[in-house]
């Protein structure tokens, strides 16, 4: 056994040429706000997993929980390790302390039905990515008035690399 | 011929169905009810009896999971569902297949099915998921009424007797596109898997009726031995012709239900299960 107490980080999202019908209707609130300039949305659902895991219970959540794997692709990392690059503006969103976060609990609850007991804590955010003729002010209004909630949500904005 | 069990009562003695209870199923009553109503005996159980004694479904012929959102379908519609199937009820529910007895999921039932492996299993029980029910074309949740064919040609012999049959029936669903891989549809497609269809009033198959999305209209798939069925309408809640919406307008709806479902379940069952 290689692993001790670490954080993974794992993100889901659609296929390449899946239809993605939460990107879509994103997308048709963006353009019923009157933001102009939002060309593409791409969403990615993320996990936060702690806990004393090995690569081959990441896998086997991720295979088994987290994603479907007829329209859905995945990746893990160590958190603070990946070289996974998303181009455009980057929001976060994730619940606020103590809000209840009930696809986490369900996450460390469907862990233990599929054998893993290690898991000791999850997390989960949402990564929307916006591509398009945008500046922070823009992609700000959209992150306030359409992907948060600003009674349960924080969020961050990550401009293009 | 035996003649109609249904009508004598004798199959109500004797057909036995189990109704699965799980947190967040709600359709379990008027599951409950389109059995005894088609004459078969009925019990319900909550999953957590199973988890505790699995030979309990040892005792019945038909198995249905019923609709609902099943653990909040928080991982997915009927995911962690699927995982008790997969992980603690493995067993049981192979031998129900391979004994012939008979596995119905409806809506959030066919889509623990579905991810469990179990529907279409190709490759065979449990194996992998390879089809799934995805969030609706237009990404919402859709509640309204659809006509659905039971396909003429399908392994799906316990429905036999309805083939050709169109149902009227409501789907209450985010999460029911259809979706297989290309050669997987093939397959679906050629060898009979698929039971039902969503099609217009006429019973032709209509982009425009078409309410989710679902490739080649598909609403209902069996597996290979035709004893595991998935559908994602629900014919549970159009047993009495009251609960439809037109009732009061129109003569031929009172006998046009879709309790003729559940007794060509029942009556297969008693005639060649039991």
């Amino acid at each position: 056994m290689q692993d001790t107490h670490r954080v993974w980080r794992v993100y889901v999202s659609y296929k390449q040429d899946t239809l993605d019908p939460v990107s879509m209707r994103i997308q048709w609130e963006i353009r019923d706000m009157d933001v102009k300039g939002v060309e593409k949305v791409k969403v990615i659902q993320g996990f936060r997993l702690d806990g004393d895991l090995s690569e081959d219970d990441v896998k086997l959540i991720c295979e088994e929980l987290l994603h479907d794997p007829i329209i859905q692709e995945y990746v893990y990392f160590l958190e603070g390790e990946s070289n996974i690059r998303l181009d455009g503006w980057i929001i976060e969103v994730k619940y606020k302390p103590g809000v209840f976060d009930s696809l986490a609990s369900s996450v460390l609850e469907a862990s233990r039905i599929i054998g893993i007991d290690r898991l000791s804590h999850a997390e989960t955010f949402t990564l929307y990515v916006l591509n398009g003729c945008l500046n922070y002010d823009k992609v700000e209004l959209v992150a306030r008035r359409c992907l948060a909630n600003p009674i349960i949500h924080d969020y961050k904005i990550l401009p293009p690399v | 011929m035996l003649g109609n069990p249904l009508s004598t009562g004798e199959a109500s003695m004797k057909v036995k169905t189990l109704i699965l209870r799980a947190p967040g199923t709600n359709c379990d009553q008027e599951t409950i009810e389109a059995f005894e109503e088609a004459g078969s005996r009925v019990e319900v159980k909550h999953i957590n009896s199973l988890l505790k004694d699995p030979s309990i479904l040892d005792e019945y012929h038909i198995f249905c999971i019923p609709g609902g959102f099943s653990y909040g379908d928080d991982l997915g519609a009927g995911k962690i569902l699927a995982c008790q199937l997969k992980y603690r009820l493995r067993k049981p529910i192979e031998r129900i297949v391979s004994e012939g007895r008979i596995i119905l999921g409806i809506c959030n039932g066919f889509q623990a099915l579905v991810k469990a492996g179990l529907l279409p299993g190709l490759s065979g029980l449990f194996s992998r998921q390879e089809a799934t029910l995805a969030l609706n074309e237009g990404g919402f949740f859709i509640d309204r009424w659809v006509y659905i064919r039971c396909e003429e040609v399908t392994r799906c012999k316990p429905l036999k007797d309805l083939a050709g049959a169109i149902l009227h029936a409501p789907i209450n669903h985010a999460e029911g596109r259809f979706i297989a891989p290309p050669d997987i549809l093939d397959i679906l497609e050629d060898d009979g898997y698929i039971v039902f269809r969503y099609v217009d009033p006429s019973g032709c198959i209509s982009r425009g009726w078409n309410p989710n999305g679902s490739m080649n209209n598909v609403a209902g798939i069996c597996n290979r031995d035709g004893n595991v069925i998935g559908l994602m309408p629900h014919p549970e809640k159009y047993i009495h012709p009251y609960t439809h919406p037109s009732w009061t307008r129109f003569d031929n709806i009172l006998e046009d239900n879709c309790l003729r479902f559940f007794k060509t379940l029942v009556e297969y069952t008693y005639l060649h299960i039991l």
